[in-house]
């Protein structure tokens, strides 16, 4: 064979080579665009779940008031206390998530409430409440949203105005 | 010496063009499969994520919908306890939402109930899925008609009055008669309600029998198909022994949420106590006792657990005490 014609097939098979990385490179760049974007599907969909928390969570059997078993549209700040205690169980609910509940008016002293704040006979003394907490060991990005709603204490058969703010960390 | 060293490079030249034609040819079939595959994927990843989405907007109890994807002729909605997957889709968890469906449903569309759970106060929402490709017949004699027409009375009917779900009451197990209907009805899945042990039907698709016990609110759910035998409470939990392939998973979902809600309460109920010490007439006591001195895994104490539940709250209530719900 001619040093010529050596060098032709040496160009084709260099050509397919070339063809054959690039169809590949193409394929697995097109494959990754399209998981991407499902996983970006999925994220849009967990976002919408998350602020779909705000309707979800102060209808809670866990936390809405009720008397005689007639619910109303309002947060019970006994349960609030109670469910707080038990986070480990809603991490299927709740996930990665912050719920708080800052009491607006009336004007309280600016403290986290806690089981001894609970127990003095000034209570309610404090103005926020920790109803769950769970924070990944790492994360990207920071949502947060708030709504109005009314907590209703059982005791001084009162309500309050407090804002519900959810925090994901993703 | 030369035509055969241009024969040689000629063969050799065919060679390399059949090469990287075959090479080009099977990047555009990978590409076109598997642009095919992820753009299904997508699909079904989107539909699961829609139908997870329209549970959750269904908040309020006695709701009817149904699912009927766009694009989508017959799917597979694939439902374990975990996780709802449509055809090829990526699983989409169902968090801690409680759906009461057979495990594979075969179907254009899906159909959807909500209905409550409480006992006594509000547990859950709990939904079923069926399709009208499954058809439950409810399997009747003389001493168990009655039971039947119950069962029957407790499924939703659209606005024109007829039942949301496929269901039939049938005096006898007539294979032939059955068989018709799914020809007719071109049926996927056949569920057969009885009160009485009978012989498994050979029929041309899935088939269950789901034996009850006489008692409607309170009794033993036995799958002939699988041996599992269960527990159900109130006509929730009847029904979704009837519409589930995975009752027991889910109904311990209920059970455990109870739990959970029981312990709010039974915190509740002492966090009042304290409060209202002074007042000598508020006894929280027995209302906290009946929560601890029960085992809620058993079904058959949460009758009883129930009554007392209500007994005392209504009694708090009755002394003038913040009640407990």
């Amino acid at each position: 064979m001619s040093s010529k014609a050596q060098l032709e097939i040496n160009e084709t098979i260099l050509v397919i080579v070339i063809f054959s990385v690039l169809a590949i490179a193409g394929l697995v760049v097109f494959h990754r665009y399209n998981t991407e974007s499902i996983k970006a599907s999925i994220l849009e969909s967990e976002r919408l779940s998350f602020y779909d928390l705000l309707n979800q969570v102060p209808n809670m059997p866990e936390l809405k008031c009720s008397s005689q078993n007639i619910q109303d549209d309002c947060i019970d700040l006994y349960k609030a206390f109670g469910l707080s205690k038990l986070q480990l169980k809603y991490f299927d609910k709740f996930g990665y998530k912050t719920i708080n509940l800052r009491f607006i008016y009336p004007k309280l002293p600016d403290k986290e409430c806690t089981e001894s704040l609970f127990q003095a006979t000034d209570f309610p003394n404090c103005n926020r409440l920790k109803i769950y907490e769970r924070i990944p060991s790492s994360y990207k990005a920071t949502e947060k949203i708030s709504s109005p709603v009314a907590i209703y204490n059982p005791v001084t058969q009162d309500y309050m105005l407090a804002v519900l703010e959810l925090t994901w960390q993703y | 010496m030369f035509p055969s060293h241009n024969k040689a490079q000629a063969e050799f030249n065919w060679i390399l063009i059949l090469i990287a034609g075959f090479i080009i040819l099977s990047s555009f079939i990978a590409f076109a499969i598997d642009y095919k595959n992820l753009s299904d994927r997508r699909i079904n990843t989107e539909l699961s994520l829609a139908l997870s989405s329209q549970l959750d907007s269904l908040t309020s109890a006695g709701l009817t919908t149904i699912v009927d994807p766009e694009g989508l002729t017959f799917f597979s909605t694939r439902l374990s306890c975990k996780s709802v997957i449509l055809n090829i889709g990526e699983p989409i968890s169902i968090e801690d939402k409680v759906i009461f469906s057979s495990g594979e449903i075969q179907s254009d569309k899906l159909l959807l109930w909500v209905d409550e759970f409480s006992l006594p106060y509000r547990i859950s929402n709990i939904y079923y899925i069926s399709s009208p490709y499954t058809k439950y017949y409810v399997l009747y004699d003389d001493s168990t008609q009655q039971l039947a027409n119950t069962i029957l009375s407790y499924i939703p009917t659209t606005q024109d009055r007829k039942r949301f779900f496929n269901f039939q009451m049938i005096a006898e197990i007539d294979p032939y008669s059955i068989e018709n209907d799914i020809k007719r009805e071109s049926l996927r899945e056949i569920r057969i309600v009885t009160f009485n042990d009978i012989d498994f039907p050979s029929l041309s698709v899935k088939t269950k029998i789901i034996r009850l016990s006489k008692n409607l609110n309170l009794g033993d759910v036995y799958y002939q198909d699988t041996n599992e035998l269960a527990k159900y409470i109130k006509k929730q939990l009847l029904l979704a022994s009837i519409f589930s392939d995975n009752y027991k998973c889910n109904a311990d979902k209920l059970l455990a949420r109870l739990n959970n809600i029981n312990i709010i309460y039974q915190d509740k109920a002492a966090r009042l106590f304290f409060k209202t010490q002074t007042k000598q007439q508020c006894n929280y006591q027995l209302f906290i006792s009946a929560i601890t001195s029960t085992d809620t895994s058993d079904i058959d104490n949460l009758p009883g657990l129930e009554q007392r539940l209500s007994t005392h709250n209504l009694e708090l209530n009755k002394r003038g005490c913040p009640d407990v719900f």
